[in-house]
């Protein structure tokens, strides 16, 4: 699916969130968005799905918040914070495969492959899991469909290594020709499921570069912090 | 919007690149799979065993009281009770329904719900009617269940006459006026995006329901001068106060009864027009407040 943004500008009171943002995403392409907190990439993200109504937001041509049946079926979304329900997992899981039009066993098996045996936690209710659980139950529930969009916000934040793991390996098979949109901090994120990163700041599009580049950057940007801590913390070093 | 009979080639690449042929769900299959969703939400939230559990204490508390041999509105043992029953619930079913309903689209913002679903293949409007349809059952199916119990208890263990045409009435009036809260609290909901001051919301508009009725009118008319043609419009709109008067239209018609509001308007409709008015207004009340909440809910910021 290609994503089209098209001086968007979203604005929540006084604040800002998105100031002119331009921005095409072809099909097939795997890009991430990086910026600091509140720099607008949740905003986006979410326009993109169709959450927020943003004017300016195409994808495939369609506004996802104007017509969401034509858009939503083909959009896979994990969001950042797992949702605090009361219904029982098992349930959760029928209804996302009913509105899926898939079985409940495909996002049990994505589920399984994750760590998350459900069956164990069936009649639990999704609040009462832990952040690692219900991160991983998001995951399945988002990449058990066949879609041609998938949207992650902030997807392993919860994630032990070995999960996350996993998490990629899954990513890389189920998502082989499907346009990816990361909102990432974490640098194995970004090297891993995107080719290119769009930095965000203050609403903005600060930069936008090849996700080898951006970890280039951001590795030469991280020796230098070391070597000025190194450098500050010598007079105290002396007058210890 | 898309028929479950029409059959799309979907082209999504998916699993492996796999092409998958499916059928769309119509909009009654998408608001009956998030209606299961919200339903075991409120069976969690132990909401509905508290609604329940309300009624039932104000049944067996009237009960007790009402089932004495007396004549009182025109009501006699069984009728005593009902008539009883059904005005305590005319205070308590408007702030049920406004309680039930008033932080339905905060919390399931708050928790991230509206977030989950709103993504999945469902439009706004679908969750809205999933919502509605679950609450405003989860209100009326207990009273219902309730009534049905206290005729069995009266009619076959009591061996009392059952008055069918007064619990017809009192359950029509009692449905209204839940339908009536529940518009008027899906507004508040879809309106005020804090808990708290939905709460505060929920309060006022219980409050003023309780206290607009035309008793509270004349003492105002006591006080200031009130023209009379604005005491009856403003009471008639109130839709508590139109349901109590579809109530205890059938009583003896009594000024002490109905209240000078009611009198006024069962001598010059009749009790007939008075009980199709005292219903139907809830009704619309309730309409116009949902249609205004849906279309607010479709197109602001929710999530």
């Amino acid at each position: 699916m290609r994503i089209q943004l098209q001086n968007v500008s979203k604005r929540f009171g006084a604040l800002v969130a998105l100031d002119d943002v331009t921005l095409t995403i072809p099909a097939g392409a795997r890009v991430a968005l990086a910026g600091s907190n509140g720099s607008g990439k949740s905003t986006l993200v979410r326009a993109v799905v169709g959450l927020t109504p943003c004017r300016g937001v195409t994808v495939d041509g369609i506004d996802p918040f104007v017509d969401r049946l034509s858009t939503a079926s083909r959009i896979a979304y994990v969001p950042q914070v797992a949702p605090l329900v009361g219904a029982a997992v098992g349930e959760l899981v029928e209804v996302v495969a009913a509105l899926r039009r898939i079985t409940p066993r495909e996002i049990r098996q994505v589920a399984a492959a994750l760590g998350l045996p459900i069956d164990l936690v069936d009649r639990r209710p999704l609040r009462a899991l832990s952040g690692g659980m219900k991160q991983k139950l998001l995951v399945a529930l988002a990449l058990a469909a066949p879609v041609s969009l998938v949207v992650l916000d902030e997807p392993t934040a919860s994630l032990d290594a070995s999960a996350r793991s996993v998490f990629f390996d899954l990513c890389r098979e189920r998502l082989s020709g499907a346009t990816v949109l990361i909102s990432s901090h974490r640098p194995d994120e970004v090297a891993e499921l995107a080719d290119r990163v769009v930095t965000l700041s203050d609403g903005r599009i600060e930069d936008d570069e090849p996700a080898a580049a951006w970890s280039a950057r951001r590795s030469a940007g991280r020796t230098l912090q070391h070597s000025d801590a190194r450098i500050e913390t010598r007079p105290q070093e002396v007058r210890a | 919007m898309t028929r479950a009979t029409e059959m799309t080639v979907d082209t999504r690449v998916g699993t492996a690149g796999r092409v998958a042929v499916r059928t769309d769900l119509s909009t009654t299959q998408r608001i009956h799979a998030i209606a299961r969703l919200e339903w075991a939400d409120v069976r969690r939230s132990r909401w509905l065993v508290m609604s329940s559990a309300l009624y039932l204490v104000l049944a067996l508390l009237v009960a007790g009281i009402g089932l004495r041999e007396s004549e009182v509105l025109g009501f006699t043992g069984m009728g005593r009770v009902l008539a009883s029953f059904s005005h305590a619930l005319v205070l308590l079913l408007p702030l049920l329904a406004l309680a039930g309903t008033a932080l339905v689209v905060g919390r399931a913002r708050e928790s991230g719900a509206l977030e989950l679903l709103l993504s999945q293949p469902a439009t706004r409007e679908d969750y809205f009617a999933a919502v509605t349809i679950v609450r405003t059952a989860t209100l009326g199916l207990p009273l219902v269940v309730l009534f049905a119990a206290m005729v069995l208890v009266s009619g076959v263990v009591l061996g009392q006459p059952v008055p069918w045409a007064f619990l017809a009435r009192a359950l029509a009036v009692s449905a209204a006026l839940v339908w009536a809260s529940v518009g008027l609290g899906l507004v508040i909901s879809t309106t005020v995006r804090e808990s708290s001051r939905a709460i505060v919301c929920v309060l006022i508009a219980w409050a003023a329901g309780a206290a607009v009725l035309d008793f509270a009118l004349i003492g105002s008319m006591l006080a200031w001068p009130i023209p009379t043609p604005v005491v009856v419009a403003v009471a008639m709109t109130n839709p508590v106060e139109a349901a109590r008067l579809a109530l205890l239209a059938g009583s003896d018609g009594s000024l002490d009864t109905l209240g000078p509001v009611g009198v006024f308007f069962v001598r010059r409709m009749g009790a007939g027009w008075l009980t199709a008015v005292g219903v139907a207004w809830p009704v619309v009340f309730g309409a116009v407040c949902w249609w205004i909440a849906r279309r607010r809910f479709a197109r602001a910021e929710v999530v």
